[in-house]
């Protein structure tokens, strides 16, 4: 008895919160050491100069945050970046509960769709750059052949290196990548909805657009503020693909935030200029989640 | 009249479908099929549709010639090995933790489970310039697959986590108290019990980590800079302009990299969906 106490066993036995403790212990160190730290570290590295041209740091107090209002240049991404999310997300949502909707209903060969559903996820988001890159190419892109073959336009257009396509260009290839996740996660929802409920509403007479709009998007209400969340967070911070398809051109055209904290952190070694935009755009992150979250409590009370 | 209607409403919907998956894997196939073609079919305009006479040239080239100091091969195997021991950490890490969440009492497990969620709203940038200072300057641990172990498992194992305890809540508790009444420790009911009949649960996540830590480029492109540690999307990048650019090596080595994730998806479609949308369904 008295050897069971003292023991560890033993005492585990007795004591569930100093089980669960010891279970949590090596994530909570993983978490502290590779985010909560490095998260403090760098809010306060946001406050000074610390820059590879200069040895030493000195502190700058709200000097950074300052100087991102005064470049143009990282405003104007801003608005860029804004626009990116707005658009990408709107094609995303939009495409991905038409498929799921579609791909809820039964047809003959659904199982292989929903596999093959998932290939643009699983694809590597730098090949997926390189892949679009090639489809268009302004000399041997198949998107050029296949809209002057049908008349669209007149000749072959170098897409990614006109100021007016290259973004548009990116939230396509970004969209094609993506709204898999989306329908996917869209799906899981519909699966939760039972037939009866689609029956009842069918001896009601009730038309399928009637239908989707009374039965099945309230249903499906929190899987949309998820998967809106879920790619909102993912598209601000949006890098790989310009990176591989772009580099921000043409004429800083596709240059995002995250792309410009990049090349300020990393390219010119300002890593406390960098820290404090980087902590600009997660304010951005919050802002659109808080709209979110707004805009679907309202619908619930409704 | 309705039958006629519910025909033609079937007729679309699998015109539907078939335009969704035209679109869903054309692009793929596109950078397939010019991996294929030789050198001088690449050019042709208009492009083919299907390679002429189908060559693996290309493959062999990218992934044996020496590009700038390091051989593709070389970056396939140090993805496998960062991507690998990335999926043994989390899925062990997260287990316990998931579980310890999922099943005990205790006062800080809802607010740790938060704290989790909310690492994965911040931009890595936060992260990544603070933790490469400290690789760089304090570690100096840049440019070694321990880097990036380190940095893709504290990406990754809170959604290991997130996953697993959705898992859990999900298996019975009365096969636990079972064996605790029959005289297992807690220890014994985890790992005797419990894990065996979450081996669905382990197996969703696993295959999520590993996909995802294969694909990952910015903490790969920060964090490596030799043969070392660069992983395959960072040797993919590095043909984009860099190195005298053939443009069959560069299509060949984009499908290379894409093929393991893609095969792996395909064969565990079933697990990865389940870790997809874990967060999704629960309110």
């Amino acid at each position: 008895m008295d050897k069971q106490r003292f023991s560890l066993t033993g005492r585990l036995e007795k004591n569930e919160g100093l089980f669960a403790f010891i279970l949590i212990l090596p994530a909570l160190i993983i978490v502290m050491g590779l985010y909560v730290y490095p998260i403090c570290y760098s809010f306060a590295v946001s406050f000074f100069r610390s820059d590879i041209r200069y040895p030493g740091i000195e502190f700058r107090g709200l000097g950074n945050y300052i100087d991102i209002f005064k470049r143009p240049d990282l405003l104007i991404s801003f608005w860029r970046t804004i626009y990116f999310t707005i658009v990408s997300i709107a094609l995303e949502m939009v495409a991905g509960i038409a498929v799921a909707v579609a791909f809820n209903k039964k047809f003959v060969g659904r199982p292989i769709a929903r596999s093959i559903i998932l290939v643009p996820w699983a694809i590597p988001p730098v090949v997926n750059g390189i892949i679009w890159n090639w489809l268009v190419h302004p000399k041997i892109g198949v998107l050029n052949y296949g809209l002057t073959s049908l008349g669209i336009i007149d000749r072959y257009k170098p897409w990614l290196a006109d100021p007016r396509w290259a973004l548009n260009i990116i939230i396509v290839a970004d969209a094609w990548k993506w709204t898999p996740l989306v329908v996917l996660l869209i799906l899981a929802g519909l699966q939760s909805i039972p037939d009866e409920l689609y029956e009842a509403a069918k001896i009601d007479g009730a038309g399928s657009v009637k239908t989707f709009f009374r039965i099945t998007l309230p249903v499906i209400q929190w899987p949309i503020l998820v998967t809106l969340l879920l790619r909102t967070v993912e598209a601000i911070r949006v890098f790989d693909i310009i990176f591989i398809m772009t580099r921000g051109g043409p004429a800083n055209r596709t240059k995002l935030t995250t792309y410009y904290v990049w090349e300020i952190a990393f390219k010119f070694h300002r890593l406390g200029f960098g820290s404090a935009l980087a902590y600009l755009v997660t304010l951005l992150i919050v802002v659109f989640a808080v709209l979110y979250y707004k805009s679907i409590n309202k619908r619930v009370e409704f | 009249m309705a039958v006629g209607e519910k025909r033609v409403s079937r007729v679309l919907l699998y015109l539907f479908v078939a335009v969704i998956l035209l679109v869903t894997l054309f692009p793929f196939y596109w950078i397939i099929n010019m991996s294929l073609q030789n050198n001088i079919e690449l050019y042709d305009v208009p492009p083919h549709f299907y390679p002429p006479q189908p060559t693996l040239d290309h493959s062999r080239s990218v992934l044996f010639q020496a590009r700038g100091l390091m051989k593709f091969y070389e970056a396939v195997f140090n993805t496998l090995s960062v991507a690998g021991i990335t999926m043994v950490v989390c899925v062990m890490m997260g287990s316990v933790t998931g579980y310890a969440l999922a099943r005990l009492n205790f006062k800080w497990g809802i607010y740790f489970l938060f704290a989790l969620i909310g690492t994965q709203m911040i931009p890595p940038l936060i992260d990544l310039i603070p933790l490469y200072i400290i690789f760089s300057r304090w570690l100096k641990i840049i440019d070694t697959k321990l880097a990036l172990v380190l940095g893709y498992t504290g990406w990754l194992l809170p959604i290991s986590v997130w996953i697993l305890y959705g898992y859990f809540q999900t298996i019975p508790k009365d096969l636990e108290s079972a064996a605790r009444i029959d005289g297992c420790t807690r220890m014994q009911a985890l790992f005797r019990v419990v894990m065996p009949l979450s081996a669905p649960g382990i197996a969703a996540t696993a295959i999520f980590v590993f996909i995802s830590s294969t694909n990952e480029f910015l903490f790969a492109m920060i964090f490596s800079s030799t043969r070392r540690s660069k992983t395959v999307p960072v040797a993919l990048s590095d043909m984009i302009g860099k190195y005298s650019i053939r443009y069959g090596d560069m299509t060949a080595g984009a499908v290379i990299a894409a093929l393991f994730p893609v095969v792996l998806a395909l064969i565990f479609q079933k697990y990865l969906v389940k870790s997809l949308t874990a967060g999704g369904i629960k309110g």
